[in-house]
């Protein structure tokens, strides 16, 4: 992953169209032409961005739980927050697993505050690095999302059992509660991932606000 | 010089993005460890009460329009049980006739011997049952945990036993589901018996064993362990509420609240105790509606203080 890309001048946009993580030179000259345009495009993104994590949120706290299959819940969040990842970047995924996450924790009746934040803030700065280069690889993306899902349900796991909660037996916690809960996240991946491809559109990395030179 | 200038922002955008996303870790690790280490009063659990309190109405509502989808979901699950199910019943039936002409008689045998040692009044006297609908689930499955739409303004306090309403014929009415975690004015969120960090203090009647320690082992399986190995334990026996936890202080649960069947023992020829599994009459994961044991009289509250 490079960090540093060369972006256009401070005073045009904050996104950069994400061509994969070589993508480091130049100025994009469609920014440069219409800076009012894109200005306005990525308010649009987060705003969108925004949205889809509100719905997300809403969803996984007061419908999923309510629909007992297998002893699993599926991690809708977890899928949500690594589609912005890559469709916006390290920053936005951070940040929209950072607040996702702690939303989650104050609204649903759970007795911790910070641990899924910080999981899933990991997630999205994590999937974020990857932005633009899975756009069209719907199994990649797959792949990406129980890769996470795994790190979110063990991380909290690890949380939990520091806290002196018992696991019960290994194959237990495996059969019962991972499996499940990776095969049902794994489900409903590909309606979530084409919503938000959907509603963001092309990946494009946004990054910090302008500095002053 | 255009270039050296951009290569510099973007290494200033690089420093930034770095920067906020630390600083975002740090937050998340300075919450999640002022959280654990603040009281239940403090302002990260008061934030988080808070937030419960704006979000119950939703809860309340979005539960009620998803009932359908459940009811639907539940007939399904029924069905695809329903002739196993019978055939148990059945036998279960024809087993719980017998026991239930004999418990009547002891009933009022108990009732006639406490009224003349004047003890106790049994729960009636100790607790006001409030009826509550659940309207929350946890999102994850370690903390195994609802929230309910009723809280402090009804008398729930802190430990108030939680039982199931046996509305829907999957448990018994009066089962024990678990126990208040958290309250407030309007809700309260309850930890289930199969959440790990729930115990309490359970007894075989049948084997006359004394209070062992119960809890969570896999999910929807419970484990009592303190058993001495003299006391004959048998699968399809009921596992009751000790009134006492296993140190022999008081519990937050009162005396003889059923709470699930044996289903499996576990002794061998060097163990001293007896490792019983047991099956909770209650699966939380059906649970709509619940009663909340509310304490009433000194010895309830002082049980809920635990």
């Amino acid at each position: 992953m490079s960090d540093e890309q060369v972006t256009p001048p401070p005073d045009t946009t904050q996104e950069i169209p994400a061509e994969g993580p070589e993508a480091t030179t130049g100025v994009t000259p469609e920014v440069e032409a219409a800076p009012r345009t894109a200005r306005a495009s990525a308010g649009r993104g987060l705003w969108a961005v925004a949205l889809l994590a509100f719905a997300v949120v809403v969803l996984q706290v007061t419908v999923l739980p309510f629909l007992p299959m297998a002893d699993g819940i599926p991690d809708l969040v977890v899928v949500m927050v690594v589609a912005v990842g890559l469709l916006r970047g390290p920053l936005v995924g951070a940040v929209t697993g950072f607040s996702s996450g702690l939303a989650v924790e104050l609204l649903a009746p759970i007795d911790t505050l910070g641990v899924l934040a910080l999981l899933y803030l990991i997630v999205g700065a994590v999937a974020g690095r990857y932005c633009g280069r899975t756009e069209s690889r719907l199994w990649e993306s797959l792949a990406m999302v129980l890769a996470a899902a795994l790190f979110v349900q063990l991380g909290y796991g690890v949380v939990q059992l520091l806290l002196g909660k018992s696991a019960g037996s290994p194959a237990g916690f495996v059969g019962s509660l991972l499996i499940p809960t990776l095969v049902l996240t794994a489900l409903l991946t590909p309606p979530v991932l084409l919503a938000a491809r959907k509603l963001l559109g092309e990946p494009r990395a946004v990054e910090p606000f302008a500095l002053a030179p | 010089m255009a270039a050296t200038a951009n290569t510099g922002l973007a290494r200033k955008r690089g420093t930034l993005r770095r920067g906020t996303i630390a600083a975002l870790v740090v937050l998340s690790v300075v919450i999640f460890t002022a959280y654990f280490r603040e009281s239940n009063s403090g302002p990260l659990h008061g934030l988080q009460d808070g937030a419960a309190r704006a979000v119950t109405p939703v809860q309340s509502v979005s539960a009620d329009a998803l009932a359908p989808v459940r009811d639907s979901w539940d007939w399904l699950v029924d069905l695809r049980d329903a002739r196993g199910r019978a055939d148990r019943l059945e036998r279960e039936n024809a087993m719980l006739q017998a026991q239930a002409i004999e418990n009547r008689a002891q009933a009022e045998e108990v009732e006639r011997l406490r009224g003349l040692a004047g003890v106790g009044g049994g729960l009636a006297a100790d607790y006001d049952r409030v009826g509550g609908e659940v309207v929350g689930r946890s999102v994850t499955n370690w903390y195994r945990g609802a929230r309910i739409n009723v809280g402090s303004e009804k008398g729930i306090v802190v430990n108030s036993p939680v039982l199931a309403l046996g509305d829907d014929g999957r448990a018994p009415a009066g089962a024990l589901a678990g126990v208040v975690a958290t309250v407030r004015n309007g809700s309260s969120d309850v930890r289930f018996l199969t959440d790990g960090r729930t115990e309490v203090g359970a007894t075989v009647q049948e084997a006359g064993s004394p209070p062992g320690l119960l809890r969570s082992t896999t999910p929807g399986q419970l484990q009592l362990s303190g058993v001495p190995r003299e006391f004959p334990v048998r699968e399809g026996q009921a596992v009751l509420t000790a009134g006492f936890s296993g140190m022999g202080l008081p519990s937050v649960y009162p005396r003889g609240i059923p709470i699930g069947r044996v289903t499996g023992v576990g002794l061998r020829e060097v163990d001293v105790q007896q490792t019983v599994q047991v099956t909770p009459f209650v699966d939380p994961r059906s649970l709509r509606y619940v009663v909340v044991l509310a304490p009433t009289s000194d010895d309830a509250r002082r049980r809920a203080v635990g």
